[in-house]
């Protein structure tokens, strides 16, 4: 078998698959990636068993065959060649002969027939919605999915779909943030909560582009989800669980509420930062007359204040957090403006964007 | 989460430390069974013994009169705590040669974090032989380290060459090391829980590996959860340079029991006098907020009871009540007196959690 193939396209399909592919694992056929070649098209997949990632592109010139490839070798191979060169892979034997001018690599392989299947997905319903749209309900929540939490259904996203709107909400515990997307072109048919592993989340918004309004097939199924993105089709299993009740833990509104400058907030959490604890992050928020005051300190006894004038009349309320979170809910949120909810110290407060309901990141503060 | 897959912890721990000691200053003690500790009249234990006294099942702990029975020629020696501190300093600085990052957990036993070292390539293993020559160039004594990519390992590697050895576990050798260890090698695993899991059918960590976290957890509570990592050799603890202090305290064994609650009372000034003078001492490089009082005591039949109460007070009086409480559950005589303060966390802010 043989292709000829332009570096670029080749690095595209590579660098799609990879994805799904992890650096070191026990069975090293996972570390390949699989190669078809028929009618003139390639079809390349990559998997980890719970990911999977294919990219199928037209060939310049072909034989037919399968195998698989080292699947970082060959990128790092293709990634060094120089631009614009074509690049032809010859498989004879056990053997695959990657060259490219006066370049020529020869590569080890494994029979195709011993690469895994994800297991059929069954029955699915569909979804359709602008590529852009779904990398923002992916990537406004994903920051606050748990890492390798017991609670194994909160390493990942929920996503949500109702008549009127999808939703998808991350937690670690400690902080939530949710976004709702209502532009639904139609109703969606069946109302169903999925929760998409945290590597599905991450990869799947690598793969969209967030400047493009192409229509993108979301299929789910009852154990997996599935999203055509032109030549690429990208599959993951969903994480059997029970997502908590996360409507319970986000307030309405605060009794207090505050807007604030994003960009003047976020640089004086930056610096004030500098000084917190380096191993629980707390820094005090002080709400005074018409002034927010931000204070760290550290088991060294340094400390670090800044100042933001703000609209507020009252008592004095002081409260703290994990700098970080703050920072995250601060990061990704989009206007210029973002607005402080806070009730009571503690209790859970409100991070939001006065011109977009659709995004609320709720966290929870530090006992200082 | 940060990355402590790939870190090299070196536990060094000095052989018979104090005996050893003894031995380099007193040559005439060398190749006899000797003992560091209080003499056997005045209720002494047993600090440090040498090879030749552990032939004879003397160990650390042991009560001097015990060692001095299961062997006869055994050289008791009055222990010089003076010049294991300062050895001990030594010891130290040469440490600090190769890492800040140093753990001292006794006087003679500490863990180096050498994962940033730049001697000898950043070999941990070249680094650990280098320390324990140097102890040996400059102090003549001689140590044993365990070179492992965690401090768990590295601990259970220093006793596995011991004495004047070292022992390697390299990240890929673990999983296939994890299964012939017993489980009495993981720390916190005592008596009663080696028992306890020899009941379950468990010796090794690989029994230990066929449990679920959940198991372990019904069984043992929260050290469950520590137990699973630990049986498959995970062990993400930093090595931590932190020397605020939890708590001090001053203890005294008696000579004679003291027989009743007023001679136990009749202790108290001195003890306490004792505990002003190390927290003074203390406070001098550290805010330490008194959290709560303790008292221990030991009953003449061994048994140990403690008594605490909640105050931000260091008072003589506050420490009556505590006394009587611990010695009315017995009411025999009382072999060892000691009067504590535990402090609070230096402030630890606690993140609060949703309620989901």
């Amino acid at each position: 078998m043989k292709l000829t193939q332009t570096r670029e396209a080749l690095l595209e399909d590579l660098q799609a698959t990879l994805g799904a592919i992890e650096k070191r694992n026990t069975s090293p056929i996972l570390e390949n990636v699989l190669l078809k070649i028929a009618k003139q098209t390639s079809y390349w997949r990559g998997t980890d068993l719970e990911l999977e990632i294919a990219s199928t592109s037209p060939l310049l010139d072909s034989t037919d065959g399968e195998i698989t490839l080292p699947a970082r070798k060959l990128a790092d191979i293709c990634k060094a060649l120089p631009a614009e060169s074509l690049i032809a892979i010859d498989v004879q034997e056990q053997r695959a002969i990657v060259s490219c001018g006066r370049s020529r690599f020869e590569l080890a392989t494994l029979p195709a027939s011993d690469f895994p299947d994800l297991d059929d997905i069954g029955e699915t319903h569909e979804l359709v919605l602008p590529e852009a749209e779904l990398k923002t309900l992916l990537e406004s929540t994903a920051f606050a999915m748990a890492n390798q939490d017991v609670r194994y259904y909160l390493n990942g996203m929920l996503l949500e779909l109702t008549s009127d709107y999808i939703r998808t909400v991350s937690t670690d515990g400690h902080r939530l943030s949710l976004y709702t997307y209502t532009q639904l072109d139609k109703p969606i048919d069946k109302e169903t909560q999925v929760i998409i592993p945290r590597k599905g989340v991450l990869e799947l918004s690598r793969l969209l582009r967030a400047d493009s309004q192409v229509p993108v097939q979301v299929q789910l199924s009852q154990n997996h989800l599935r999203v055509q993105l032109g030549k690429l089709r990208f599959t993951t299993k969903l994480v059997d669980g029970r997502y908590p009740d996360y409507k319970a833990a986000v307030p309405a509104k605060g009794q207090i509420q505050v807007d604030v400058d994003r960009k003047a907030f976020k640089d004086m959490l930056t610096r004030v930062a500098i000084l917190s604890n380096e191993k629980f992050r707390g820094v005090r928020l002080s709400l005074r007359d018409n002034i927010l005051v931000v204070q760290s300190n550290n088991p060294e006894q340094e400390s670090a204040q800044d100042e933001l004038d703000i609209l507020y009349q009252g008592e004095e309320f002081n409260i703290g957090f994990n700098v970080n979170y703050l920072l995250d809910a601060v990061n990704h949120l989009q206007h210029d403006t973002l607005r402080l909810q806070l009730n009571a110290p503690e209790s859970s407060a409100l991070v939001t964007d006065p011109l977009n309901e659709a995004i609320r990141n709720v966290i929870m503060p530090i006992r200082l | 989460m940060t990355d402590t897959s790939l870190r090299k912890i070196i536990h060094i721990d000095m052989d018979c430390f104090y005996a050893a000691i003894e031995v380099r200053d007193n040559p005439v003690l060398r190749g006899k069974p000797i003992a560091v500790g209080g003499s056997p009249d005045a209720r002494g234990v047993v600090a440090t013994c040498s090879y030749e006294a552990r032939q004879f099942g003397v160990h650390s702990a042991m009560p001097m009169k015990t060692a001095m029975r299961l062997c006869p020629n055994l050289i008791r020696v009055a222990p010089r705590r003076a010049v294991y501190q300062a050895v001990s300093a030594q010891i130290h600085s040469i440490f600090s040669a190769y890492t800040d990052l140093i753990e001292p957990l006794s006087l003679d036993e500490a863990y180096l974090d050498v994962t940033a070292a730049s001697q000898h390539q950043g070999s941990a293993t070249l680094i650990a032989s280098e320390i324990r020559q140097r102890i040996w160039q400059e102090l003549q004594l001689t140590a044993s380290a365990g070179i492992a990519p965690n401090k768990f390992l590295a601990k259970v590697a220093s006793d596995w060459h011991k004495p004047n050895g070292q022992f390697v576990i390299r990240p890929t050798m673990i999983s296939k090391f994890m299964l012939t260890l017993s489980v009495k090698k993981i720390p916190g695993v005592g008596q009663m829980t080696s028992e306890r899991l020899a009941e379950l059918g468990v010796r090794t960590c690989a029994d230990l590996q066929t449990w679920s976290e959940e198991k372990l957890c019904a069984e043992f509570g929260r050290f469950g959860t520590r137990l699973y990592d630990l049986a498959r050799g995970i062990d993400h603890r930093p090595v931590s340079v932190d020397n605020t202090y939890k708590s001090i305290s001053v203890e005294d064994t008696f000579a004679t029991d003291l027989p009743d609650l007023v001679s136990c009372y009749a202790e108290l000034p001195a003890l306490f006098q004792a505990l002003k003078q190390r927290l003074a001492k203390a406070q001098e490089t550290q805010r330490l907020v008194p959290k709560s009082l303790v008292v221990k005591i030991r009953f003449h039949d061994f048994v140990l009871t403690t008594a605490q109460t909640t105050t931000s007070l260091v008072e003589q009086h506050l420490f009556l009540p505590l006394i009587k409480q611990a010695w009315e559950r017995r009411q025999v005589p009382v072999r060892l007196l000691g009067v504590g303060v535990h402090f609070a966390e230096p402030w630890r802010p606690e993140q609060l959690s949703l309620d989901l």
